[in-house]
């Protein structure tokens, strides 16, 4: 087994876990954690491909991934707060307000 | 000029021995798929918190393992110091910590979600493997900061440039989000 295979299959179960953890949570702050796994593991893969092909482009398409990724958990954990901060319970199926 | 010497320094351990290579990548792969677990399964979200760190501190000694030094220290820096940090003060924020009940069906399509992906992406990868090309050898040094800068200002230069953008936005929702749910006091700006 070499590196790169280890990283490769450790990525996709960090992904599977973030999925999984997605689906499972109620609460929208661990929620938006497993999110960031899954972005993890793609920015994994990103650097692994950057790696072996000798392409800085890769490295630096995580760079960007990490910012969108930085982005994401500003606005929905302000989204998190103002929906569930006067509240008693948390679930995120409560979240009535934000249906289409 | 500094940083290319340091660089250098630390890209030695890229030049160890195969088995060494596999042991070490190993080791620190074990810590970021435990950890992953920790998150999904804890139910405290300050140990969930937790994990988190401990993932993102895996990750970035992989990321320095596969000579990715600029993404290893931007790892540390945003996710390990900013966003963690900030899912900490956003739990503490939240009724009871944001405790939550857990019901046994959501772990049954949670085993689904997760077992469907894992299925999809391992089949992925053996139809690759099969091929027999496989995976090319990591050879040589990885590439410096310089050359890292450089698809970022020529090639890539209008999603760059877009992420300016993207935070500003990402700060001015965040804030009027948080405002629309304020008292408006006498003698305020609401």
């Amino acid at each position: 087994m070499t590196p790169e295979l280890v990283v490769v299959l450790c990525a996709f179960f960090v992904f599977a876990c973030g999925a999984a953890g997605a689906v499972y949570r109620k609460n929208p702050v661990a929620v938006l954690m497993c999110v960031e796994l899954m972005i993890n593991a793609s920015i994994l893969l990103l650097i692994l491909g950057s790696r072996i092909h000798s392409n800085p482009e890769g490295q630096a398409a995580g760079l960007l991934v990490l910012v969108l990724g930085a982005a994401e958990a500003v606005v929905g954990l302000a989204l998190a707060l103002a929906l569930f901060r006067g509240r008693t319970r948390i679930d995120i199926d409560d979240a009535k307000e934000i249906a289409g | 000029m500094t940083t290319e010497v340091h660089l250098d320094h630390a890209q030695k351990p890229a030049r160890a021995r195969p088995m060494d290579a596999v042991v070490s990548v190993a080791v620190c792969c074990t810590i970021a798929a435990i950890s992953a677990l920790a998150v999904v399964l804890l139910k405290r979200p300050v140990h969930t918190a937790v994990g988190l760190l401990g993932h993102s501190l895996a990750m970035a000694a992989l990321y320095l393992m596969l000579s990715a030094q600029l993404m290893a220290v931007a790892q540390v820096l945003i996710y390990s110091g900013a966003i963690v940090v900030l899912f900490l003060i956003v739990v503490t924020l939240l009724p009871e910590g944001g405790a939550e009940r857990l019901t046994g069906g959501r772990l049954v399509a949670a085993f689904i979600t997760g077992g469907s992906i894992l299925l999809v992406l391992g089949a992925a990868l053996a139809a690759h493997l099969q091929t027999g090309i496989g995976f090319a050898p990591i050879v040589g040094d990885g590439p410096t900061v310089k050359q890292v800068g450089q698809p970022l200002f020529s090639t890539m230069i209008v999603p760059f440039e877009l992420t300016a953008p993207l935070l500003l936005a990402s700060i001015v929702s965040a804030i009027a989000l948080w405002r629309r749910q304020e008292n408006p006091r006498a003698g305020g700006l609401g």
